[in-house]
């Protein structure tokens, strides 16, 4: 390094690597580097570690995106609504029809196999809750108003009896509920909203995975918080938009309410 | 509106790729990535036509992002039932290979993995990176620096040359 050229800051280092710099400013840095193999040794594992972070992340911009995604930015479909939305549903039908669970367990297995099967009840929960919550007149097969038979029916194919729980205290009503696949086993959700149209789901499942959790256990995924526990052979999700310490507080009453018999 | 939907879809990729270096999970990176999606569609009266529109997409994801840190911060009872990301093994640096790579990303604070993976794998620039994140040049300078020997160091072996003055 000559005497009379100008300090070469760090900054001027990280400029010279993120290719920032004029032409005459590459030139100096150049000659800097040359009399200063320590900090060119220094540049040179900058460059690499930008190299790794291409290296282990650029494989995701050439897998296939995923379904929703693809449906959100086809240009026919329609703006996303509370109401309608038709490339949404599609999508989520064929995540369905492809069998459900089957392609979240594919979809996640290489990265941590250990975890798959615990993942999976919250992961349909999830799901269920993002696709059916932005439906109108749809969002449940049997409304509140068939109570009784959409109890009876869920419970059917539950092997359990499971009513939907009265959280109006809370300020929820019911809504109604579906039946759902989870893989080869059966699923079910009942669905509340409150005054201000907010819902929550109570997703109940016969899919083996999670056990032991007596009491609720909650974790926010993106935005929406997910409880979860177990009684007997069934697994019990909550999902909701409100903050995990609420949505807790809710599944409290859920499970309380299940470990009383069903009238 | 039809335009919008494919400039989306061609940004996409990218958005995927930084929401995966994010979370390092492929699961929570889609979720990020249609989240991000879907407010930029629910926005795009606040998109001003003609700027920089994957830039503006980005904001959005950052936004998300740290909104997702925050809330998970705050709640009560959280358990990771998903990710054993806080349970890291501590990784020796060896020679470079990726395992070194994701952890130590993984140990990194947010808003400098959020710098450095905009610069070093998206490739923003400065001024960009600050509009991005809202934060001034500076700040980006100094956590860019911050954050990449820390990966470096961690990654290839502390040595004389980062730790000169």
């Amino acid at each position: 390094m000559t005497s009379n050229s100008k300090p070469i800051t760090d900054a001027y280092l990280h400029a010279y690597v993120d290719g920032q710099l004029s032409a005459a400013q590459r030139a100096e840095v150049e000659a800097y580097l040359d009399a200063n193999p320590h900090k060119a040794r220094q540049v040179q594992q900058y460059r690499m570690l930008n190299q790794q972070l291409h290296g282990r992340f650029d494989a995701s911009m050439d897998e296939p995106l995923p379904e929703a995604v693809l449906a959100l930015c086809q240009a026919s479909a329609p703006a996303p609504s509370p109401k309608l939305w038709w490339g949404r549903i599609a999508a989520a039908v064929a995540w369905l029809a492809v069998g459900g669970g089957a392609g979240w367990l594919l979809h996640s297995g290489a990265e941590r196999p250990q975890n798959v099967v615990t993942a999976s009840a919250q992961q349909h929960a999830y799901d269920a809750h993002r696709f059916y919550v932005r439906e109108g007149r749809h969002v449940v097969e049997v409304p509140a108003a068939d109570k009784g038979h959409l109890m009876k029916w869920l419970s059917g194919r539950l092997g359990a009896q499971v009513g939907p729980a009265d959280l109006t205290g809370a300020g929820y009503q019911l809504l109604g509920g579906r039946l759902l696949p989870a893989g080869d086993h059966a699923s079910g959700i009942y669905m509340y909203e409150n005054a201000q149209h907010e819902r929550i789901t109570q997703y109940i499942s016969t899919e083996p995975g999670v056990s032991g959790i007596s009491a609720p256990q909650c974790e926010t995924r993106t935005t929406l918080s997910v409880c979860v526990w177990n009684k007997d052979a069934l697994t019990f999700v909550l999902v909701g938009a409100a903050p995990p310490d609420e949505l807790q507080t809710l599944a409290q009453q859920v499970r309380e309410q299940a470990q009383r018999p069903v009238p | 509106m039809e335009h919008f939907r494919r400039s989306l879809l061609e940004h996409a990729p990218a958005l995927r790729r930084y929401a995966r270096a994010l979370t390092d999970d492929i699961a929570r990176a889609d979720d990020l990535l249609q989240d991000s999606l879907e407010r930029a569609l629910n926005r795009v009266h606040q998109y001003q036509t003609g700027t920089n529109l994957k830039a503006w997409l980005f904001t959005i994801m950052h936004h998300l992002f740290v909104d997702g840190l925050r809330s998970a911060k705050s709640g009560p009872v959280l358990v990771e039932l998903d990710a054993a990301t806080l349970d890291l093994p501590v990784v020796q640096p060896t020679d470079g290979g990726l395992d070194d790579l994701g952890a130590a990303l993984l140990r990194l604070p947010a808003e400098h993995k959020e710098v450095v993976l905009l610069v070093c794998l998206e490739g923003w620039g400065y001024q960009d990176t600050a509009r991005i994140l809202d934060i001034p040049v500076g700040t980006v300078m100094s956590r860019l620096h911050r954050a990449r020997e820390t990966l470096r160091q961690q990654i290839f072996g502390a040595d004389e040359a980062g730790g000169a003055p």
